[in-house]
This record gives structure tokens, C-alpha cells and sequence, in this order.
């Protein structure tokens, strides 16, 4: 159990990756499952392929990490669905809702894994299930071998013996008339590995000729990428032109686009478009040729050659660069009057460039500021399978619609929607939505429906999840209250209470404790994650017909320009508009007088406070500066805040930079201090705190009294 | 009544909290210092999203302060809706213990600023301190504790 604490670190990065992994099984399934429907179109059985490809390449992949942090039944689990998932590949087993049912349990107790990864005892206490499913797995379409994989690793990467005749994936008939056994093994291990299968025309030019671009010189660049699997000379007319078929690796960008025409067979945005569709059921009859989106105008280019993936800490570096780059620009700004005299023509250039600078640094900003921002449908993304889960663990008829998905909001609030909104849908699926039957006595459709929805208002995004259930029953509510105390005896129920009221911890009207909610805890974490991300909640419903929650959130969490000091060997933030100017102070202007300090300052002088001498630290007393940093000789800094009635300059020991940062609150009353507008985290997990200057000042002045 | 319970090491003894109480156990990561805070207060640090308050078991203990290790764990409790970090010297170990071998504390430890103590239970030949969570923070740092938060 040591071990579990121990590797605590790598743990983390599993949970990421696994959690990704998990996320995009349970899209590839769920569109897998579509293609089982009656109403299924041949085309869309063909399209099995790529889900099925996808999935065994996350549960491959799943397989290494568990293996690799000592989940040896996460491990064990995934081996066998990965087995499973070969052998769907090859047409060996029959598709269908059982074996969907198999993976979907695979994924889930994988998911319970991951969500409870820190827990060491809920961990050990899935081992059975794991191993259970596992076995169940093996009886069911392994009966007669021992070990039906014979083995783990090494043999997952070997290719099988190819399916002779059929391939995976549609190819020219240029190409799949022709190839041979090596060459289809090829093919196979390819698809197996996660490689992208593409095919490049090359049409021979005298332009391309001139700039060095022959046959040879397009197969060799082919090659130096990725494995050059067949390549045929094309006649038509008295034109010859040549495809390859090549194999790239993950993540390799398509090479010379410019010079040859690219197809991926195989291209992955199948999935990527059901995802967006809204209704699980319209997935099932969208088709991906007449998909909303103007794929069909577009070249044959995958999207995964328009969209790049970027790790947040490079997007976090380059807020930091664009906002370095508009201080230099205002820098430079500051300095241009000082170039009075200097020949006319060329200041004016140097004017009208720095003016151009300007427009374009502003619409950098804007540009960069917008990669932050991400589609409301990431967060809801989730919500198909974990209504269809958890409708059929109530055994309910569930229809889902999504709304506003593309509404573009902050990607953290993103992450942090993703937990209330499961409570909500938990909560009406348990709660909310009756039983058919109950639903047909009472003249409802039988099958229920839940909607979740955004809609921007202005800086604020209102996200609704409603139900068209039993509503919220308030009598119920007051009875429980009444009966708690929590509503003192001739104090009238508001049925405007009844939201606080069922968003403390432990209420419920529920009788019985059941899987998914009912344990009264869901609305409290509703409320707390709502208030954390600063929005509000609310709450309409009508008995018999709907329970409608609404909640309102702003666009973007608190995104602020801060100045990083150093005072007294602390780093702290500084909100930039709190700041007028930054000075260099000059010890020799500095004139003591028995009050304080006081320095020139353009016509006047100003009060000088010390940073370091405004904060006590009971744990260690205030670094000094090593001793050749000091004497007079050492330079400090001053913001000055010159806005408010009585301008006053903050002397810090040093300035580290400008950054754009999130604003995270201190709500906890232990560490909550007026002067402490927030922290932020710098890229490296550390906290700075963010000091609100016009508080700090204010007592400073109090001290003074 | 058996119950799981997280076993943690301050400055050599073994204490005992409810697993139930215990959200997660970290690494200790750098904290950030908070300037005119209580004594015990260590600081902040950043947890998935949330700053969470560390509260130094040393200090609160009345123990010198000694400075972090590679053992040093950070106990992360849920207190009355609050989430907060205890900092220990080292907390490797669940155990399963008897609530009813709980023996009440000896009568010469009580006193006001040791009523978390809930009791001592012995294992294997080692005394092991029973921490009742809620009364970890004696009255003024309750108050400090339930003062409106900004």
C-alpha cells in the first residue's frame, strides 16, 4: 500500500491520460452501438471500422499504462477487451448488444478506477470486479483457450495473419488489386499501431520538376516520415501520375501537402462529427456524407491537419509572451516623444510603424484570448453515456437533447461544469423522470425527456438542465424541513427556500438510498461548484411536469494582468491596474523624516511604504537579501498608485514580470485576509498570492493612526 | 464497530483520523506562505483547481518546526464544507480499528488545548492517538474558523 503514496505522481498522469482514453471509448462506443440499430444503413456497418480501431488502440493503450503503474487487473481487464476488439476487427465474433455491453462494463469499472484512483481501498475493492468481468469475458468468447491472447505485450504489436481478400479499410482499387500478403500485413499492423493510413497522389510538373520535386524525391520524403507501404504509377490518357500508400505515425503532421494530393480512408472525423450531433438517436440516421458541417466543400484534408493540439503550459506561455510584447510596446511608446528634434521624415516613419505595431499586438491579443476559449459541447460531451447508463440502471427511457453547444466559454469553466451538471442529470434521472408505465397512466409520452442547454446572456452563460418529470415535490420538502427544525415552528415555507434547502448536505425526500443519487449530497456540490466558479443557482418547478435548474455562470473566470514582485524573498501579484508607473528608486533621492520616507515624484513627493515591512511572517522571519545585494548602492522598485486621493508608491526589492493569471479565491476564512484579492498558480503548481494595493494602503494608513 | 482509519506520524508519534474525513493524501508541493495568519497556518497550496489552507500538525502540536521531506504528506480533510491540509511528517498506512478499543484519554493529557484527542488505542505494541477532527481547532481558533468568510 506504501507504493500506491509513492507513486502518487505517476498515478496523476495516468488518471489524465486514462481518463482521455476513457472519454473517447465511450464516443467510439456509442456510435458503435447506432450502427447495431434496425434501422442502421449498410453504409453506416461499413463505418464500424474506425470505432473499432479507435477502441482497440485506447484499450491498448490502457492496457501499457496499468501495466506500467502496477494496476495489474486494470491491466489484465483491457487485455482481453483488446483481444476482443482483434477479433472484431477480423469479423471473427458477430457484433453485437452483448458484446457492446461487455465493453461498456470494461469501460466503467475502468472509469471507477480512475475516479477513485487516490482512494487505495476503493481501488482494492474493484480488483474482484475487474478480474470477474475478465473471466466472464474469457467464458464467454474465449471457451476454449487457455489463454486466449497467449500473450500479453510482446505479441500485441505483431501483426496477424491477414484476413485474405477483405481489407479494413477502403482503398483505391489501384492499390488493393495489387497487393500482396507482405503488403496487407502491412497494412493491418499499421491500423493496429495507431498509425494513420493515407494515400498521396503525385502528379509530375515542369514546376515541380524545376523546384527538385521528381517521383524519387516525393518517395523519399514519403519515407523519411512514415513507412511507405505501395507505391503504383497511374495512367490516364498520355498523363502518368503515382500513388502511395504510406503509413504515418500519431501526431506526425501529412507531409508535402503542397506537392502531392492527400486521402485518409481511415480518417478519424467519423467520430469526431456523430460526437457533435446533438440527439444520441439522430446519430443513428446522420449519415457522414450529408453532415451539417461543409465537409463535402472541403478537400479531402483530415481535420487533424487543421486542428493542432496544444499542452496548456505552451498556451500559458504564449499569454505570458503577448503580454510581455504589449509592455514593450508601451515602452517603446513612452520613449518616442524623447526623439523630439530628430529629422521629421524619419520620425514619422517610426510613428506610423509603431501605430501599425500597436493595431496588430491588439488583435494578437484578441487572437490569442480566443484559444482559451472552447465549445460548451466539451462539457457536454460526457452526458450521453452517463444518461444512458444511468437510464438503464433506474431502468427508465431517457431522450436526450443538447442545445448551444457551440457557445464558446472559458475552458476551465468547462472543466469544472462537468461535475454539476452530472449531479443534475443524475438527480432527475433518479428523482425526476417516473417509470414509463407511471408516465403513460399520467398521459406523458412514455419515454422521458431531459435537456440541457446553454445560451449566452451578454458576459454571462445560462446553462439549463431540465426534465419533464414528477417535479420537485414541495410539500415533501416542507414536511422534511419541518421535521429537521430547519423551518422554526410559524415560520412560513417559501417555496423559494426549497433550493437551500435541498442543497444541504444530507437532505433528501428520499426514502431510499439508490446508485447514482439519492444520498442528498449532489445539490451541495451543485451549490458549491456553482458559487466557486461565481455564479448563481436556481431552481422552477411544477409538480407533475418539469424540475428546471438554471445555472448562471460568467464567460470567463477572473483573467487579470498581475505584476510579479519580490519583496523580502516572497513573490507576489500585483494587479496591473492598480499600478500607474514603475520606478526605479534612487536611494540617495530617498528623504527620511521621522514619519517615513518620502521620494520626488514628478512635481510632488511621495509617501514611501515598504512591502516587506507591512506583512509579519510567524514562520520565518523575512529573508534578507544576500549582503551584496544591499547598501545603497542596491536598486528597488516602486508602483505607484497615483489614482486614489493620496498617491503613494510600494517599494519592492525586485520586478519579475508581467503575466496574465486566473484569479483563484481564498475563501477559507483560516487564510482570507482583506489585502488578498486571490492567488494564481504559476505554471509550476506553485501559488502566488495577488495583493489588492488600495486595501493594503488603507492599512498602512490605519497604522499610522 | 471496526472503521478504516489514516495513520500519520508527527514529530514521532502515530496518530489515527476517520478515513471517512479524509479526502486525499498528497505530496507535500511547495506552499505558499500567508502573511499575518494564525500560528498554525503554514499557508496555501494549489489542489485541482481549489487553494486549499495547510495547516502545519507540528505547530498545532506544539512541536518545533522542522523543515519538509520526501516522507512529509499533506492529510487533506473535509471539515464542515471546508477543505483543508494537514501537514505531517510522513502517512503511509490505512488501518482497520476497533472504535470500541478506544480508550479514553489519560486523565494527566487532558486539557483544554488537547481535546482533539477523541482516546488512545494500542496496535502491536504501539499507542496510536485518536484525533477527533472538529475539535482540532481549539475555541479561538474555531472562532477563526467560523468567522464570515469574505
Amino acid at each position: 500500500m506504501t507504493q500506491q503514496f509513492d507513486s502518487q505522481e505517476f498515478l496523476q498522469d495516468y488518471r489524465a491520460e486514462v481518463a482521455d482514453h476513457l472519454q473517447s471509448i465511450s464516443k467510439h462506443l456509442l456510435a458503435l452501438e447506432d450502427t447495431l440499430k434496425p434501422d442502421a444503413t449498410p453504409v453506416m456497418i461499413l463505418e464500424r471500422a474506425p470505432y473499432l480501431e479507435g477502441l482497440f488502440r485506447s484499450f491498448h493503450t490502457i492496457k501499457g499504462l496499468s501495466g506500467m503503474v502496477g494496476l495489474d487487473h486494470a491491466a489484465g481487464l483491457s487485455h482481453i477487451v483488446e483481444s476482443l476488439l482483434r477479433q472484431m476487427l477480423k469479423a471473427e465474433i458477430e457484433i453485437d448488444s452483448g458484446l457492446i455491453d461487455r465493453l461498456l462494463q470494461a469501460q466503467k469499472l475502468l472509469q471507477t478506477l480512475v475516479d477513485q484512483l487516490d482512494d487505495v481501498t476503493a481501488v482494492s475493492n474493484l480488483q474482484p470486479d475487474m478480474s470477474a468481468l475478465r473471466d466472464k469475458i474469457q467464458m464467454e468468447y474465449f471457451p476454449t483457450e487457455q489463454e486466449p491472447l497467449a500473450a500479453s505485450g510482446s505479441e500485441a504489436g505483431k501483426p496477424e495473419a491477414a484476413p485474405t481478400g477483405q481489407l479494413p479499410i477502403p482503398l483505391p482499387n489501384i492499390l488493393a488489386d495489387h497487393l500482396n500478403e507482405l503488403e496487407r500485413n502491412k497494412i493491418i499492423h499499421s491500423l493496429l499501431e495507431g498509425k494513420r493510413l493515407g494515400t498521396a497522389i503525385f502528379v509530375p510538373s515542369p514546376e515541380k520538376q524545376a523546384s527538385g520535386m521528381n517521383v524519387s524525391e516525393v518517395r523519399k520524403q514519403l519515407q523519411d516520415v512514415g513507412d511507405l507501404i505501395k507505391a503504383a504509377p497511374m495512367v490516364s490518357g498520355s498523363a502518368v501520375s503515382f500513388i502511395f500508400l504510406v503509413a504515418l505515425p500519431e501526431g506526425v503532421p501529412v507531409p508535402i501537402e503542397d506537392v502531392v494530393e492527400w486521402s485518409f480512408p481511415n480518417a478519424e472525423e467519423a467520430p469526431a462529427k456523430l460526437q457533435a450531433s446533438s440527439d444520441p438517436r439522430s446519430v443513428a440516421v446522420q449519415q457522414p456524407g450529408i453532415d451539417k458541417q461543409p465537409a463535402q466543400g472541403r478537400s479531402l484534408r483530415s481535420p487533424s491537419v487543421t486542428m493542432v493540439r496544444v499542452d496548456l503550459i505552451t498556451l500559458e506561455e504564449i499569454f505570458q509572451q503577448v503580454s510581455e510584447l504589449v509592455v514593450e510596446h508601451s515602452r517603446l511608446k513612452e520613449l518616442l516623444p524623447l526623439l523630439k528634434g530628430a529629422p521629421t521624415p524619419a520620425l514619422d516613419t517610426l510613428n506610423q510603424t509603431t501605430n501599425d505595431l500597436s493595431r496588430t499586438l491588439k488583435a494578437l491579443r484578441k487572437t490569442v484570448m480566443s484559444t482559451r476559449m472552447v465549445p460548451l459541447a466539451d462539457a457536454f460531451s460526457p452526458m450521453p453515456l452517463a444518461i444512458r447508463d444511468l437510464a438503464r440502471g433506474y431502468g427508465k427511457e431517457i431522450q436526450l437533447t443538447l442545445e448551444g453547444e457551440n457557445t464558446q466559454v472559458d475552458r476551465i469553466l468547462v472543466e469544472r461544469l462537468l461535475e454539476p451538471l452530472l449531479h443534475l442529470v443524475r438527480n432527475a434521472i433518479a428523482h425526476g423522470i417516473e417509470p414509463s408505465d407511471q408516465r403513460q397512466a399520467a398521459g406523458k409520452p412514455r419515454v422521458g425527456h431531459i435537456c440541457i442547454s446553454g445560451q449566452p446572456q451578454g458576459e454571462w452563460i445560462k446553462i439549463v438542465v431540465e426534465d419533464d418529470g414528477r417535479g420537485i415535490d414541495m410539500a415533501a420538502v416542507e414536511e422534511k424541513a419541518r421535521k429537521l427544525g430547519l423551518i422554526e415552528k410559524g415560520q412560513e415555507f417559501n417555496s423559494s427556500d426549497a433550493l437551500d434547502l435541498i442543497s444541504m448536505p444530507g437532505f433528501s425526500t428520499q426514502k431510499d438510498v439508490n446508485m447514482g443519487a439519492g444520498r442528498g449530497m449532489g445539490m451541495e456540490v451543485v451549490m458549491r461548484s456553482v458559487r466557486s466558479m461565481h455564479g448563481s443557482l436556481s431552481l422552477q418547478t411544477e409538480p407533475g411536469k418539469y424540475t428546471r435548474f438554471s445555472l448562471r455562470l460568467p464567460l470567463t473566470l477572473t483573467i487579470m494582468n498581475v505584476i510579479l514582485v519580490r519583496s523580502a524573498g516572497e513573490t507576489y501579484a500585483i494587479p496591473q491596474t492598480a499600478v500607474d508607473e514603475l520606478i526605479e528608486i534612487e536611494p540617495q533621492k530617498i528623504v527620511t523624516v521621522e514619519s517615513g520616507q518620502l521620494y520626488p515624484y514628478k512635481d510632488a513627493s511621495l509617501p514611501l511604504i515598504h512591502l516587506r515591512d507591512l506583512f509579519q511572517f510567524h514562520f520565518h522571519p523575512p529573508q534578507e537579501e544576500p549582503a551584496s545585494n544591499r547598501g545603497p548602492a542596491r536598486m528597488q522598485y516602486a508602483l505607484i498608485n497615483g489614482k486614489n486621493e493620496n498617491p503613494l508608491a510600494l517599494v519592492v526589492d525586485r520586478l519579475l514580470g508581467i503575466r496574465e493569471s486566473v484569479v483563484r479565491t481564498l475563501p477559507d476564512p483560516l487564510v482570507a485576509q482583506p489585502y488578498i484579492a486571490g492567488a494564481t498558480e504559476l505554471g509550476d503548481g506553485s501559488l502566488v498570492l495577488i495583493l489588492d494595493l488600495l486595501a493594503l494602503l488603507e492599512i498602512f494608513r490605519q497604522r499610522r493612526k | 464497530m471496526k472503521e478504516p482509519f489514516i495513520l500519520f506520524k508527527v514529530a514521532g508519534t502515530t496518530y489515527a483520523v476517520r478515513s471517512a474525513q479524509v479526502q486525499s493524501i498528497e505530496m507535500m508541493d511547495t506552499v505558499t506562505h500567508v502573511p499575518n495568519t494564525p500560528e498554525f497556518v503554514e499557508g496555501v497550496v494549489y489542489l485541482r483547481g481549489m487553494v486549499v489552507p495547510v495547516i502545519s500538525l507540528r505547530r498545532r502540536f506544539k512541536f518545533d518546526p522542522v523543515p519538509f521531506t520526501p516522507r512529509s504528506r499533506l492529510v487533506v480533510i473535509q471539515l464542515d464544507g471546508r477543505t483543508i491540509g494537514l501537514a505531517v511528517d510522513e502517512a503511509r498506512e490505512f488501518a482497520s480499528l476497533e472504535t470500541n478499543e478506544i480508550q479514553p484519554t489519560p486523565e494527566t493529557l487532558v486539557a483544554p488545548d488537547v481535546r482533539y484527542l477523541e482516546g488512545v488505542i494500542s496496535r502491536n505494541n504501539n499507542l496510536i492517538l485518536v484525533i477527533l477532527l472538529p475539535e482540532l481547532f481549539d475555541f479561538e481558533e474555531k472562532q477563526a474558523l467560523s468567522k464570515p468568510s469574505a
